[in-house]
C-alpha cells in the first residue's frame, strides 16, 4: 500500500514547491496512472514512492514503512522503478546481463538468474534482444529492456515513468496487457504517462497533477469526463471520448465511452432498438 | 499534369554488418503538393526510407544500396549536396541532433549564411519564419534552453530557411506532449495547404493527422505493402488492421458487426477519418435532429 500524507517537496527553497500538499492512498493491486504537463511534478511524485526523494513536509508510507526512516536498500526490495530515460539505468554489456543484475544483487544463483532473465524477456517479447548491447537498441527497445530489468526483482510495487514512450501499437498493447495482468495478480502498478490513449486502455484510476497539486483523482471514466482537466493541462481528449461526447449532443442518452469496444456496443444497442 | 517531387525507384538497403533488408525494392512516386504519411511498426524501415530521400543513405550511413531516387526530375546521385539542401528540408525525431547555434534566430540564419545570402535578405527571411512559426518569444534564446516543442519548431524553421519545396520529417512529435504535437502537425498542415510544400512524414499519432494527409504509404517488414490516396489505402486488404487510425477502425468494425443492410441504413459510404466526419456520416435512431 502507498500512502501520501500532505506531501510537499522542493528541490530548492528559493523555488516553488515541485509538489505540494499531496494526499492519496493506493491499495494493493491497483493500476494507477499519474498524468499532467511537463514540470507538473509527476516524476518528483514517483521518486518518493521508492524513497529516492524524501518529503520536506508530510509523510510517505510504503507497505507500513515511513520512507524517511527506511534505508533505500530495503525500499528496493519491494518497489521497482523504471526511469523516464532508460539510458539512466542501462549500463551492462548485454541486455541479458542487465536483467541478471537485480537478481544477482538479491543473492540469486547463476542458474536462477539465467532462468529469471529468460522468463521476463519472454513475457515482454524481447528474447531476441538478450545478447545485444542495451546502447545499440532503439528508444522503444531500450524502454522495454529497462522495464524488464525492473521486473526481474519480483517486487510488490512497480513504478514506471512513461512506459509506452517510443513503442508502436503492438508493443504498447503487449506491455499494457502484461501490466494489467500483474495488477490482477496483486502487484500495484503506478505509471506516469502523457499517452491518454494508453492510459484509457489499461489503467483503472487516474491522478491528474497541475503545478505540483492534484486537480483530479478517481476512476478513469470520472476523471477523463471532466472538461477542466484539459484546460489546465497539455492533455488531449482520447478520440473515442471526443466521439461519444459528440454523439451525446444528438442523443443525450448516448453513454460516454472511452474505447472502441464501448462505442461499438452502444451503437449496436441503438440500431437494435430501432 | 502534376509534376513529381520525389521518385523512389526500386530502392533497397542493408545496413553495414547486417544480413537483412532494412528496406526492400521500394518504388513510390510523390507528386508536388502531396502530403504523404508513412506508417509501419517499429523496425519496418520508415526512417531508413526517409533517409534515402536526402542521400543520408547511402552517403552518411553506409551499407548495401540499390536503386535510384529522383528529386524534382533529377537523379540525386548527380545532385550536389548543396543543391539538395535547397530542395529538401529534413527534420529528425530528436531536434538536438540538428541544432547548433547560440540563439534560435542564428539557427535559422545558419543555412542562409552558408549559401552566402546577402545580410538584408537573411534578416528578412528570419522575420518571415519567426512570424510564420510564431517564435517571437524564443528568438533570442539558446536552442538548448527551450522546451522540446520549441526545439522542434526551431528545427523546422531552420529546415525552411532556404525555402525548400520538399519537407521530410521523421517522427518529429515523438518526444512532445499531446498539445505541442498537435501544434506542430497543424503548422505542417498549413505549410502544405497554404504554401504548397510537398511533405513526407513518419508519425505514430495517426489520429491527429489522418484528415489532412492525402496519401498513406505503409511499410511491413521492409516492403511497401500499400501506397495510395488515404481512403483507398485504408480500405486495402493488405493494410494492417492494427495500424488503422481509431475512427476508420471503428467504421470497419461496425460494418462487420452490423451487417451491410443495417450498416448502410445508418452510415454513409464515405470512410470517416475524425470524430467530426464520423458525426456527419452516422445517423442513429434517437437523434434529436431526426
Amino acid at each position: 500500500m502507498i500512502e501520501f500524507n500532505n506531501v510537499t517537496f522542493t528541490y530548492d527553497k528559493n523555488l516553488e514547491n515541485a509538489i505540494e500538499g499531496l494526499n492519496f492512498t493506493i491499495t494493493k493491486g491497483e493500476f494507477v496512472a499519474i498524468v499532467g504537463n511537463n514540470g507538473a511534478g509527476k516524476t518528483t511524485l514517483v521518486k518518493h514512492i521508492n524513497g529516492l526523494l524524501k518529503p520536506n513536509d508530510g509523510s510517505v508510507i510504503i507497505n507500513g514503512d515511513d520512507i524517511k526512516k527506511t534505508p533505500i536498500s530495503k525500499m528496493a526490495t519491494f518497489v521497482g522503478l523504471a526511469f523516464q530515460n532508460p539510458i539512466h539505468q542501462l549500463f551492462a554489456v548485454t541486455v541479458k546481463k542487465e536483467l541478471e543484475m537485480g537478481p544477482k544483487n538479491l543473492g540469486k544463483t547463476e542458474e536462477e538468474r539465467d532462468e529469471i532473465s529468460k522468463k521476463i524477456a519472454k513475457q515482454l517479447h524481447i528474447e531476441h534482444l538478450l545478447e545485444r548491447s542495451p546502447l545499440e537498441l532503439s528508444g522503444g527497445e531500450q524502454r522495454l529492456a529497462s522495464i524488464a530489468s525492473v521486473l526481474t526483482m519480483d517486487q510488490q510495487i512497480l513504478v514506471l515513468d512513461e512506459p509506452s514512450y517510443g513503442q508502436d501499437y503492438n508493443q504498447k498493447k503487449r506491455l499494457g496487457g502484461f501490466l494489467k495482468e500483474m495488477s490482477k495478480k496483486g502487484i500495484t502498478v503506478v505509471i506516469v504517462s502523457h499517452d491518454l490513449n494508453f492510459v484509457v486502455d489499461f489503467a483503472d484510476r487516474i491522478i491528474v497533477l497541475a503545478a505540483g497539486k492534484i486537480i483530479a483523482d478517481g476512476k478513469k471514466s470520472e476523471v477523463l469526463a471532466k472538461e477542466e482537466i484539459y484546460g489546465k493541462t497539455d492533455l488531449l481528449k482520447p478520440i473515442f471520448l471526443e466521439l461519444s461526447l459528440a454523439l451525446r449532443e444528438n442523443d443525450p442518452t448516448f453513454p460516454i465511452g472511452f474505447n472502441e469496444t464501448e462505442l461499438i456496443e452502444s451503437i449496436m444497442e441503438r440500431t437494435q432498438t430501432k | 499534369m502534376t509534376k513529381l517531387a520525389v521518385k523512389i525507384d526500386k530502392v533497397s538497403f542493408k545496413y553495414r554488418d547486417s544480413d537483412v533488408f532494412a528496406i526492400k525494392n521500394i518504388s513510390m512516386d510523390v507528386e508536388e503538393g502531396d502530403f504523404v504519411l508513412l506508417v509501419g511498426h517499429s523496425g519496418s524501415g520508415k526512417s531508413t526510407l526517409l533517409k534515402c530521400i536526402n542521400n543520408l543513405i547511402p552517403y552518411f550511413h553506409s551499407g548495401a544500396y540499390a536503386g535510384k531516387v529522383h528529386l524534382l526530375g533529377k537523379e540525386i546521385d548527380d545532385t550536389q549536396t548543396a543543391l539538395l539542401a535547397k530542395q529538401i528540408g529534413f527534420v529528425f525525431q530528436n531536434p538536438e541532433n540538428q541544432l547548433s547555434a547560440l540563439t534560435v534566430e542564428r539557427e535559422i540564419a545558419f543555412p542562409l549564411e552558408n549559401f552566402g545570402v546577402p545580410r538584408e535578405e537573411i534578416i528578412q527571411r528570419i522575420e518571415e519564419l519567426i512570424d510564420l512559426l510564431n517564435l517571437h518569444d524564443i528568438r533570442y534564446k539558446s536552442p538548448f534552453n527551450i522546451s522540446g516543442g520549441e526545439q522542434q519548431l526551431t528545427a523546422i524553421a531552420a529546415a525552411l530557411a532556404l525555402n525548400p519545396p520538399i519537407l521530410v520529417l521523421d517522427e518529429v512529435t515523438a518526444n512532445l506532449s499531446p498539445k505541442s504535437a498537435q501544434k506542430i502537425l497543424t503548422i505542417l498542415k498549413n505549410l502544405n495547404k497554404d504554401y504548397g510544400k510537398t511533405i513526407i512524414i513518419s508519425e505514430h499519432r495517426l489520429d491527429r493527422c489522418i484528415d489532412f494527409v492525402n496519401k498513406i504509404a505503409c511499410l511491413v517488414n521492409a516492403e511497401l505493402k500499400v501506397y495510395n490516396e488515404t481512403a483507398l489505402a485504408l480500405q486495402n486488404p493488405k493494410y494492417p488492421k492494427e495500424l488503422l487510425p481509431k475512427i476508420p477502425s471503428l467504421y470497419f468494425q461496425l460494418r462487420e458487426k452490423l451487417g451491410e443492410d443495417v450498416f448502410n441504413g445508418i452510415i454513409d459510404e464515405e470512410i470517416p477519418l475524425t470524430p467530426a466526419t464520423f458525426m456527419k456520416t452516422i445517423k442513429l435512431p434517437g437523434d434529436v435532429h431526426d
